[in-house]
């Protein structure tokens, strides 16, 4: 699933605040509804030549492999630039591991052009800042703008992402934030049980280690590490630039073009080779969490887009399990039993097999209880399916959530260049017809061929 | 700009229909008063067949009096629907609405909104003006909701950041409203009854306190019939006379430890600010994001570019009416137990960093670059914050309830490029001269 999942899964170099601004948000009951809206609209997007009236996105291949693309919604009151590279974690090669991410903190430190804090200045200057992330796939490097600022931002992102400095000094201090990001992540024990989980689910596989690596690992990494990396992988065929707003398309191709031209040849890396499951299931317990808390993660190998109707059916199935305050084991765990204070389920779309977790606060010594249930409950989805209504309402969710991602320039451009990564755009493009076309068997397949109790594997902080 | 409609055919098209007051429009905005004096903004934005609706209340911490978390607790009563509106019927409402639907509790106000696809208009007026009109407040579901804002408030209680937030904002504003914890200690919420939840309810849920705000692909006259309907059912009523808070005294704290189970060290100094109604609000918020607001702030530049000491860092100014606060933050991690102990930052280090920062605006003054960064950040991320449907109706809705005129909206950009470099450096020099700091450190 693309979606909010990016923000909370990938490591993030951007700038972060607390939320806290002083109000009180209470969790709502959410389902979102598509309309019809932009997507079917622009079904044969590459053969518009106008956006007069509507959305219509373009596309064109640069010699040197960099793939453009042009969103252009009339609607939108910003633009968003938005690069996303092949160059994820999952390319690091032995004794590069944590270069992937270390290298997305690198590129904002300056450039020849642009010196450190002078890139931030100007961009600030336009009103935007500078975001990126990274993921075991992808690191991606976005920034919206009004529109007139749209030609200044792209000669920025693509400076940045070309002609990094990698000075040592900056390199050591950049390592100090990184090590406080790591251990600041581990101090929430969402992402530490996710952390924990992926080696005992991918064992030597590199999905399995966090994005970050490990401190010693960071600690490890030198100035030639994150060149060779770069030189390797942040090259024109592994490259998407996606820009989304109410621009003029063929001017935007140009502004692109000229930006991006200069951008090494080279193909895109080869993804690694497929990971499998553990053939048994698998039971870690941890220490609880500092406050006392009782903390579980139940994870399973789920599909990758190798098999992309796996990967919608999936999608639909973990609607079904878990939404904002429903879903079948939602309603089983927390409003029925009250076993559980808090169940939350995840599966970012990858190009392998990606992992599907279910991570919950337990009311105490009910963890094995509530772990229990769900592989009860995945088990019995397996054999008998799910009824047409939840199909339904998990649907509805599932696209109405996806009409509101890509509400604003951001999302669009976010949904298209996940995409054009692991795919195509024209599964950004397609999604809601994708999702349409799930049937209830397609959803008991996924569930009996991934969710599959006797591969799971469960890290519990009860101790 | 999104494209909008909005003609002056249809602005006097609903002179005639609305008896009490005209309509107020702009070439974005069409505001009407209802005979009860519920105000109605309507900005139709053609295209997306989304909408979103949005009601402010207000009816924060100012109006809790001497019940704080009365509010909170209605809020949550809110979120469970109305009497005509059984579990099932809501669920179904919202799953059909096909949007998201919240009630959110603010120091200033309460607000309430839907979001969803343009064709389900009318049910979500529906859904929202049940909501307000007929709550189900028995005694049964108030109980029901003051535990679960009590967990909610030891849960937060747990949380380092909001911890020692809420203890830096009861020593900016010490005995008033806005220096209350965000969420009401448990013990005081254990005494409210349900009698006071009602009468909340009824002294401040009334229409002339209200202004409701739809934003999206609909048309004013539709909006306005079906707002009719829906939401004129409310008897006009006055809210109680309300009081602005006294201004603080100006605070002078050392270090004060909070101990927490934690991981995380987290340091906060914070100084009283103007509040949104003042003519300094623009000129404050400059001066914060010149201090702590994006990559180029001082903070940033100065304790993670150049030291590389944090990750997490920054200023916060929360936009509150009366009196405000700008708070500057910054993480440490306060172990790393399998990194080298020698990159492990102290948080003295920390803290000696975090206020030089802020000292420095005091002795280095304010340069006119800065205040171009700074202005220009300001207004570009003001405008990331609209950039959604629902975030446009909750700002048009919030001004307007607060008594700013929705049009602060559109003329709060301008109010920011409008200060001068001088009006800069006298708030930078004078703002932390009276701070407070609050470190909140692992527990041994």
């Amino acid at each position: 699933m693309f979606s909010n999942l990016l923000e909370r899964i990938a490591l993030t170099a951007t700038e972060r605040k607390p939320s806290i601004r002083p109000r009180r948000r209470i969790p709502a009951r959410r389902a979102r509804r598509l309309g019809a809206i932009i997507l079917a609209m622009i079904a044969a997007f590459v053969a518009r030549s106008s956006a007069a009236d509507g959305p219509a996105c373009f596309e064109k291949r640069l010699p040197n492999g960099v793939h453009l693309v042009v969103y252009a919604d009339p609607s939108l009151p910003l633009a968003c630039v938005d690069v996303w590279v092949r160059a994820g974690s999952v390319f690091e090669k032995p004794g590069e591991e944590g270069a992937a991410h270390f290298l997305e903190h690198m590129l904002f430190k300056g450039t020849p052009a642009n010196p450190r804090g002078r890139l931030d200045e100007r961009i600030e200057n336009l009103g935007a800042t500078l975001n990126a992330s990274t993921s075991r796939d992808w690191a991606h490097f976005h920034t919206t703008v009004a529109p007139q600022h749209l030609s200044v931002a792209i000669d920025l992102l693509s400076d940045a992402l070309q002609n990094p400095l990698f000075e040592e000094d900056e390199m050591d201090r950049e390592r100090r934030v990184i090590l406080s990001e790591i251990a600041g992540r581990r101090s929430d024990p969402t992402q530490f049980l996710d952390d924990e989980l992926g080696p005992r689910l991918y064992g030597s596989h590199p999905y399995g280690r966090p994005v970050y690596a490990s401190a010693e690992a960071v600690s490890r990494i030198g100035a030639p590490v994150l060149r060779a990396f770069h030189n390797r992988n942040y090259v024109g065929g592994a490259m998407t630039v996606v820009v989304v707003g109410g621009v003029q398309p063929q001017q935007t191709l140009s502004v692109l073009e000229r930006a991006f031209a200069s951008m090494p040849e080279g193909a895109a890396p080869d993804w690694p080779e497929k990971p499998s499951s553990p053939d048994k299931p698998v039971v870690v317990d941890l220490p609880r969490a500092p406050d006392g808390s009782e903390w579980v993660i139940v994870g399973f190998l789920g599909p990758g887009m190798d098999v992309p109707s796996d990967v919608w059916a999936m999608d639909v199935l973990i609607s079904v399990l878990v939404r904002q305050s429903a879903g079948r084991l939602h309603d089983a765990l927390v409003t029925q039993n009250k076993t559980a204070k808090a169940i939350d389920v995840s599966f970012l779309t990858q190009k392998l097999p990606a992992r599907v977790t279910f991570t919950l606060v337990s009311e105490p010594g009910k963890t094995e209880e509530n772990r229990a249930e769900i592989l009860r409950q995945l088990d019995a989805v397996g054999r008998e399916g799910v009824t047409e209504v939840e199909m339904e309402a998990a649907k509805r969710y599932l696209l109405g959530t996806y009409a509101f991602e890509v509400e604003t320039a951001g999302g669009q451009a976010g949904s298209l260049g996940f995409y054009a990564v692991l795919s195509s755009i024209r599964d950004s493009l397609d999604y809601t017809s994708h999702i349409s076309s799930v049937t209830r068997e397609d959803v008991r397949r996924v569930a009996a061929r991934y969710l599959r109790p006797d591969r799971s594997v469960t890290v519990r902080m009860t101790q | 700009m999104i494209t909008r409609l909005l003609s002056i055919l249809m602005a006097l098209a609903f002179a005639g229909a609305c008896a009490a007051q005209g309509p107020v429009a702009d070439s974005q905005v069409t505001r009407l008063t209802f005979p009860n004096g519920l105000r109605l903004l309507v900005k139709p934005e053609p295209g997306r067949r989304l909408v979103a609706l949005t009601v402010v209340v207000r009816a924060g911490a100012l109006e809790e009096g001497g019940t704080p978390g009365v509010g909170q607790i209605l809020a949550r009563v809110l979120l469970t629907g109305a009497r005509n509106l059984s579990e099932r019927k809501l669920a179904q409402l919202v799953d059909e609405v096909g949007g998201s639907f919240s009630v959110t509790w603010d120091p200033d106000y309460m607000e309430i909104y839907v979001s969803t696809t343009a064709a389900q208009l009318k049910p979500a007026l529906e859904l929202l003006a049940e909501t307000l009109i007929e709550p189900k407040l028995d005694a049964q579901r108030i109980v029901e909701a003051r535990k679960q804002v009590a967990e909610d408030a030891r849960e937060a209680a747990r949380n380092p950041f909001r911890a020692g937030y809420d203890r830096l904002v009861s020593l900016l504003h010490p005995g008033r409203p806005y220096g209350r914890p965000l969420l009401a200690e448990p013990d005081r919420l254990e005494q409210i009854t349900p009698e006071q939840v009602r009468r909340f309810l009824k002294d401040w849920f009334v229409p002339s306190n209200m202004v409701l705000a739809v934003v999206g692909d609909v048309r004013v006259e539709q909006v306005r019939d079906a707002a009719r309907l829906w939401f004129g059912r409310l008897k006009p009523a006055a809210a109680p006379p309300r009081e602005a808070p006294t201004a603080p005294p100006p605070p002078s704290y050392g270090p004060v430890m909070v101990e927490m189970d934690s991981g995380v060290t987290y340091v906060l100094a914070g100084a009283p600010a103007s509040g949104l109604n003042s003519r300094r609000y623009a000129t404050d918020s400059i001066v914060a994001a010149i201090l702590g607001g994006g990559k180029a702030s001082r903070m940033f530049q100065q304790i993670r570019e150049e030291q590389g000491l944090v990750y997490e860092l920054g200023t916060l100014y929360p936009p509150l009416l009366y009196q405000s606060h700008v708070v500057a933050y910054a993480l440490s991690p306060a172990y790393l137990p399998a990194g080298p102990r020698d990159v492990d930052p102290s948080f003295e280090q920390v803290r000696a960093a975090l206020k030089a920062s802020v000292d420095s605006l005091s002795q280095s003054p304010i340069t006119e670059a800065e205040l171009t960064r700074a202005k220009n950040y300001l207004v570009g991320t003001f405008a990331l914050r609209h950039q959604r449907l629902q975030e446009r109706s909750k700002h048009l809705a919030w001004f307007e309830a607060l008594g700013l005129g929705w049009e602060f909206d559109d003329s709060f950009p301008g109010l920011v490029q409008s200060v001068t470099l001088a009006e800069v450096r006298e708030r930078a020099a004078e703002l932390f001269r009276r701070s407070a700091m609050v470190l909140v450190v692992p527990r041994e």
